[in-house]
């Protein structure tokens, strides 16, 4: 079905081609499309892109090529969740219990039925790394808020990083859940909450180290990208800001009902409150010669500066240009996405690739999140790993993560919600469901860091495997559990949600056709002879099986196996 | 060896146990590693179980555990006292009142580690309120077990390779500075150093739980049974050579026999396609499938000790009790699901003999300690809820008809952990990242002497007021504070690990197997505690 010898050539033409164009200097676009993709090609790019691979959807890549695919993609307009959950709480009766329920119901919804599904995965993968999470207290009754929040990852998703960020900052969602909402200047021996300042730099923007463009340690050690002292400085900048509203009166700033609180409050970007909140002045008191002054990275010489006088908004506005421009933003945030999409151990020269995207787009913009999409799904690593100088069959991959497998499942066979709701809750127990539900990570270091190394394994010293840390004894078997249920009875509250197999049940007599239409669905067309033997095994052990048994064996037993819990 | 190995984590640990046989002087860690099996720990007798207690989120030291001094310091006039210190740096947000604190004094033996290591004033102290009687339905408390004997304090704990004695050696400012841990104040690479015990490479991903692990579980007749967690994935556990296993408090995996005829199948296919094969050679998909076949491996014993009836006989331990909310005026009850795995710990310890184990290492948490905003209300919440699950565990619990014995407060060890302490300073309504933190180290029956010396705090109490002078020697410049009262540690969470793993049974002195889990013990005591330790273990 494959021509690898062709496919490499294209690849290593335009390797070849970037290469030469950045030894030169020559700024371009780096990644080209694939006019006319392969099934397995298609199945890849799927599988990695979007929230599952269905035929219809190969089978449109395969005809337009993967440059109007996309283009279609980015030009989708965008299914918003805060209009689904507005609409579902506005329905339920007085005095409701308010919780995640409504946003998950929407996150499935359009994780199985959204047209924008390139958006609805994107999206995804930014909110495991801008994480806020409903279990926090307060957030946990705001499902508006979480729903607006997700909604502005995904309108940024395909914008610029600088936009992003900033929205990420000023949501008053991430001002609950990093408390920068109501933090105040320096008072007396009290100084600002520095939580913001603190994880914008480590989790959001660039990291703990200094990196070359390629993610290596610079000069192959750690060198601190900040100190404490620069947490301290920066904790100044993210001061003033509260909720929204007509006014910047106290009892606004402070939260109280009076006044009126803007009805919207929990999804518009919080605002500043002026100089009795917002540390205006660089130094506060000039008596005092512990003091750090206002200021972004204060011990980079290169990067860093004091913030002068002035308001919050221009204060802010610096600050994070400052983040923005640094030079580590490429490989972090890059490395991270091929995480969350492709593959855990990108190679340097992939981490690269990405990272030169997002330095410039081709047209001399940095930050532009297409133009990094675009590198991160349609990279030689991604397309064709096998096409890689550095390709290695032991390493490659990563665990795909229990959110995504269930969500594979629903797109591939065309699952559809009885109620329309999709009426899925709370996934988190270990024992007998995902151990992982949608924006619930237990702090924002997510379900899983992305150097997360499983000790005392086969895992080499070099490799990292972050959805490994939440893999465990219980929730291997709670996976099997759910999913057991699922492909028989469907899942989801009363199995609201179920598959159609249709089309499916039409290949029983010839098993191995049904099992070619299950790899190509579910294992990028990869499925091995041992589990094909395997899997045919079961199917003969019982000569008088009924066609529904058939399919829904096959489609558990391809689901069970550590080839499709393992993207490869 | 300049070329690149490809090794495997397994393979690294055998060649590298083969490499420093050689005269060429090996890296540290291959030192470490080639130790192993010469001093694998056997012949341990009874049993013993170490439980850390991660209070996930860097708990807020500051309000755990409070000197109430009031008597002015002699270093300088200005010097503010402890209290004062406290009120000026929390007063009016987030700092208690003399009144509040008044139900949670403790008090420190006449001769005893505290009074004998602070002597510059006489010190005096209080808990949380949340960790005494704060209702009258509150029927135990951590501030009583300390009162009787069950409770040790461990004050200004944090990670450190070598004693930093002020800021001076931690800044260089006028000396040399002394090298500390990477990444201070911050959550991941903290709370990895913590339980790591090797902070200045925060990639070792083995803990010092796991790391104890590997040297005792010949004791144990299942070596899969020796480290368990009731809170996922944890490095704290991470072993060389031991694997955590996971139990989760809603109950054991179901069955590999319940895939049995799958789908109309005969036979159980599910088992043949998750488990290992010959065939994979991607380590994603061999280590998933070794996860699966662990966890089938162990799934028979743990049904039986989880199941309500069976590890005694006929005695389930005991089901804990609600605890009451400190926030809610009306003392509203509410479960706390700490006391529920420290619950399921009590099973596995009960079932001892089932699983086949004389020596083992367990890991709960809680978290929500990261308290930058509403941390009054949040951490009375979170203490409530730790003061009743081990006022549950040891006075309950493991003292229960379910236990081997009928008591088992005097072989279990629980200590407390944590990302870190936080900053002095309030920031509002909350506190920030911060270093060193004062913990807890709890076993006993409260009769008795048994295992830990209660009653006392073993170490330096720092003085408690932030600086607000640069100038060293200034009464106003506090020695310990690196900025927003931050305090260096001066204890290493290696000592406090080192003298839990001396009582738990490893050799100490140099060459012992303490020097080989804790290396850095030697910047600290060059004798490995051949002739003393913290001092709170009996």
């Amino acid at each position: 079905m494959k021509n690898h010898k062709l496919d490499k050539l294209k690849y290593i033409a335009l390797l070849m081609l970037v290469t030469l164009l950045a030894s030169c200097g020559v700024t371009t676009e780096t990644t080209s499309d694939i006019a006319q993709p392969t099934a397995t090609e298609a199945s890849r790019i799927l599988t990695q892109g979007t929230f599952g691979v269905s035929i219809e959807d190969i089978n449109r890549l395969q005809t337009i090529g993967s440059g109007a695919w996309f283009n279609d993609q980015f030009n989708q307009p965008q299914t918003m969740h805060f209009d689904y959950v507005n609409q579902a709480l506005s329905a339920l009766p007085a005095n409701s219990n308010i919780n995640d329920s409504t946003f998950l119901q929407s996150f499935w919804k359009q994780a199985v039925t959204g047209k924008d599904q390139l958006r609805q995965r994107v999206t995804f993968a930014l909110s495991e790394i801008f994480v806020i999470s409903f279990q926090n207290a307060t957030l946990a009754s705001m499902p508006r808020s979480v729903a607006s929040y997700y909604d502005m990852l995904g309108a940024h998703a395909f914008g610029n990083f600088r936009d992003l960020l900033q929205d990420v900052t000023l949501h008053p969602a991430m001002g609950i859940y990093l408390s920068s909402l109501g933090n105040i200047k320096t008072t007396g021996a009290r100084e600002p909450d520095q939580n913001y300042a603190r994880e914008v730099m480590q989790l959001f923007t660039i990291g703990l180290n200094q990196l070359n463009i390629d993610g290596s340690l610079k000069s192959g050690t750690a060198i601190p990208t900040y100190t404490n002292d620069d947490i301290r400085g920066a904790a100044k900048v993210y001061t003033g800001w509260s909720w929204a509203g007509p006014d910047t009166a106290d009892g606004r700033f402070l939260g109280n009902n009076s006044p009126q609180p803007d009805p919207n409050r929990d999804r518009l970007p919080m605002q500043n409150y002026g100089q009795k909140y917002q540390e205006f002045l660089q130094i506060t008191n000039t008596n005092d010669p512990l003091e750090i002054p206002k200021s972004i990275l204060l011990s980079d010489t290169v990067n860093g500066m004091k913030i002068p006088d002035g308001n919050g908004p221009d204060s802010l506005k610096m600050a994070l240009d400052v983040l923005f421009n640094h030079p580590n933003v490429g490989p972090f945030i890059g490395r991270q996405l091929i995480q969350r999409l492709v593959t855990d151990n990108p190679s340097p020269a992939y981490i690269t690739r990405v990272a030169q995207a997002f330095n410039n787009n081709g047209n001399g913009v940095r930050g532009d999140l297409k133009a990094v999409i675009k590198a991160v799904l349609l990279d030689p690593e991604a397309v064709d790993p096998t096409s890689s100088s550095t390709y290695d069959a032991t390493k490659v991959g990563k665990l795909r993560e229990p959110v995504v497998r269930m969500a594979n499942w629903m797109r591939a066979f065309h699952a559809s919600s009885a109620s329309g709701n999709f009426n899925m809750t709370n996934t988190d127990n270990p024992v007998s469901s995902l151990g992982q539900t949608a924006m619930n990570s237990p702090s924002v270091f997510n379900f899983y860091r992305p150097d997360y190394q499983a000790p005392n394994t086969a895992f080499t010293a070099e490799m990292v495997e972050p959805e490994m840390q939440i893999t465990d004894g219980t929730s291997v078997f709670g996976y099997l559990n759910i999913m057991k249920n699922a492909v028989d009875r469907g899942v989801g509250t009363g199995n609201d949600i179920k598959a159609d197999y249709s089309a499916e049940l039409q290949m029983t007599v010839t098993p191995d056709l049904l099992l070619d239409r299950i790899s190509l669905l579910l294992l990028q067309n990869n499925m091995s002879s041992q589990l094909r033997n395997n899997i045919l095994a079961a199917i003969n052990s019982n000569k008088n099986n009924s066609a529904s048994n058939i399919v829904k064996l096959a489609i558990f037993l391809t689901m069970a196996s550590p080839e499709y819990i393992t993207q490869k | 060896m300049s070329k690149k190995i490809d090794l495997s984590r397994r393979d690294f640990l055998l060649k590298s146990a083969l490499l420093s046989a050689g005269s060429v002087a090996a890296p540290f860690a291959l030192n470490l590693f080639s130790m192993r099996s010469a001093m694998a720990a056997s012949g341990l007798t009874g049993y013993k179980a170490l439980v850390c207690l991660y209070l996930a989120g860097g708990n807020d030291h500051n309000n755990t555990v409070i000197a109430t001094d009031t008597a002015a310091w002699p270093s300088g006039a200005t010097t503010p006292t402890s209290f004062d210190g406290y009120t000026a740096a929390r007063g009016g947000s987030i700092g208690f009142t003399q009144a509040a604190l008044a139900n949670t004094a403790i008090t420190t033996p006449a001769s005893g580690k505290e009074k004998t290591l602070n002597t510059t004033v006489a010190r005096t102290y209080a808990l949380h309120p949340s960790l005494g009687k704060y209702n009258a339905n509150v029927t135990g408390s951590l501030k009583d077990m300390y009162d009787k004997g069950q409770v040790a304090i461990v004050p200004n704990v944090g990670t450190l390779i070598h004693p930093i004695s002020d800021w001076r050696y931690y800044r260089g400012s006028g000396v040399t500075a002394v090298t500390h841990p990477t990444n201070l104040f911050s959550h991941s690479d903290q709370t990895n150093q913590w339980v790591n015990s090797y902070p200045g490479t925060t990639k070792a991903n083995f803990g010092w739980g796991g790391r104890i692990a590997d040297l005792i579980y010949s004791n144990n007749t299942n070596k899969q049974f020796t480290s368990l967690s009731l809170s996922g994935n944890n490095t704290f556990l991470a072993g060389e050579s031991v694997n955590q296993i996971q139990i989760n408090s809603n109950g054991v995996p179901v069955a590999i026999t319940n895939f049995n005829n799958l789908f109309g199948s005969v036979g159980n296919y599910t088992q043949t396609v998750v488990s290992p094969n010959t065939y994979s050679t991607n380590k994603f998909e061999i280590e998933h499938a070794n996860v699966v076949s662990n966890a089938i491996a162990a799934d028979g014993l743990l049904q039986q000790v989880m199941t309500a009836t069976a590890p005694n006989g006929s005695t389930p331990v005991p089901v804990p009790t609600q605890y009451v909310q400190p926030n809610s005026a009306a003392g509203a009850l509410a479960n706390n699901s700490l006391a529920v795995q420290l619950q399921t710990v009590a099973r596995m310890i009960a079932g001892q003999s089932t699983l086949g184990s004389s020596r083992q290492i367990f890991f709960v948490s809680i978290g929500g300690f990261d308290t930058h905003t509403t941390q009054a209300t949040n951490q009375s919440d979170l203490l409530a809820r730790v003061s009743h699950a081990i006022d549950y565990f040891y006075n309950t619990a493991l003292k229960s008809s379910a236990m081997p014995g009928g008591d088992q407060t005097n072989n279990v060890t629980l200590f407390t952990a944590s990302d870190f302490g936080r900053t002095f300073t309030s920031n509002g309504s909350g506190t920030d990242h911060g270093w060193g933190s004062h913990h807890f180290v709890v076993g006993g029956n409260g009769v008795t002497a048994g295992s830990v010396k209660g009653g006392d705090i073993y170490g330096s109490f720092p003085q408690t007021f932030v600086s607000s002078s640069n100038v060293w020697g200034d009464p106003k410049n506090n020695p310990l504070d690196v900025g927003s009262g931050n305090f260096i540690p001066q204890i290493s969470v290696d000592q406090y690990a080192a003298t839990l793993a001396k009582w738990f049974g490893l050799t100490y002195g140099i060459g012992s197997e303490l020097a080989t889990v804790f290396p850095n013990l030697v910047n600290f005591d060059p004798t490995y505690f051949a002739t003393s330790d913290l001092g709170f273990m009996i």
